[in-house]
């Protein structure tokens, strides 16, 4: 639930793309710490991204995409079906739309090895989701698969089990969601006993780190970033039950 | 003999996929293999390969014909690090 200060905050953002905090208190007449209160909320609800550094920091609105799918993924109870452009119910489905994003990535990108390490990237994260959670969705089955390639975003989304749970199943010691997560990205198993793979989510962040790519995938209470290079688990603001993937190349 | 990975699709992305393409190959492919005889597998033509197909495909052809199986080199990205990341087991 956001107050009206947040409200407020958001709308002058979008007003003015990006905003310092300076002004943004200016404008609401409110003191930085409180502007300071609002945005680190808004930061952790995944609205607002944060840029520059100190004493130049600005904030601007994150893409429409990347707000809808954590507004759906984080949604306590069971949100709206999803457009049918959005929505994959099935892996046919996905299948068919990841095939499609192959030829629209090599029209995009004019480049054939980046669109295929792109598309791997997504065939693996989207085939997880059928893969861990057939028969065992939260509520809404399938998937949530939007992207926005002049922006270079891809967005992946399901209201399964969580990385946790699948993964608890195998290796029960897992305490909380920042270690599954950990699990997941460095470790050698699969959630899916008895397969004894589970080197899904490896592949992607080799894949993202060698091109240099953005990574934000979160489960639970954790959040992965891959950034520079650079892969850091944290404990996260949002909790999202299933999984959320944000791709920027 | 060879199998060219690219007949089962150029797009290798999906564990049901894979364990599909295996099942085929074990039944209309590897059936006529010779004893001894080298299994050559070709990536030619695959755009994308994920370790999920891989590891339904390739991992359980190495399990059945350990000492016969020679992937041929490739230059595709997607299978060079999928490969890379299944032969880490």
């Amino acid at each position: 639930m956001r107050t009206e200060t947040a409200n407020k905050i958001l709308t002058h953002i979008k007003e003015k793309d990006e905003i310092s905090p300076h002004l943004l208190a200016d404008y609401l007449e409110i003191s930085h710490q409180a502007v300071h209160r609002q945005l680190k909320k808004l930061l952790s609800q995944n609205l607002i991204f944060k840029a520059g550094r100190p004493p130049k920091v600005t904030y601007s609105l994150k893409p429409m995409i990347i707000q809808n799918a954590t507004i759906w993924a984080s949604s306590n109870n069971a949100p709206h079906i999803p457009p049918n452009d959005i929505y994959c119910q099935t892996r046919d489905v996905f299948t068919g739309r990841a095939d499609r994003l192959l030829a629209d990535l090599q029209r995009h990108t004019q480049n054939d090895n980046l669109s295929f390490l792109l598309s791997s990237v997504v065939g693996e994260i989207g085939n997880n989701s059928f893969d861990h959670n057939l028969g065992n969705w939260r509520d809404i089955p399938g998937l949530y698969f939007t992207t926005d390639l002049s922006a270079h975003i891809m967005v992946l989304s399901d209201r399964g089990q969580g990385i946790s749970a699948t993964l608890k199943k195998i290796k029960p010691q897992i305490k909380d969601d920042e270690e599954a997560l950990t699990t997941a990205f460095y470790e050698h198993l699969s959630g899916r006993a008895p397969e004894q793979r589970g080197n899904g989510l490896k592949f992607v962040k080799k894949i993202i780190t060698e091109n240099n790519w953005e990574l934000e995938f979160r489960s639970g209470m954790a959040l992965c970033v891959i950034k520079n290079n650079i892969t850091n688990i944290t404990k996260s603001n949002i909790n999202i039950p299933g999984t959320l993937a944000i791709i920027k190349f | 003999m060879r199998i060219e990975l690219q007949k089962f699709g150029k797009v290798l992305t999906s564990r049901p996929a894979g364990k599909e393409a295996w099942l085929v190959a074990q039944a209309y492919t590897l059936s006529d293999k010779k004893p001894n005889e080298k299994i050559e597998v070709d990536f030619t033509g695959v755009q994308v390969l994920t370790p999920s197909w891989a590891d339904e495909f390739l991992t359980q052809l190495k399990k059945s014909y350990t000492k016969d199986v020679i992937l041929l080199p490739s230059d595709n990205p997607t299978v060079k690090a999928a490969l890379e990341i299944i032969e880490k087991e």
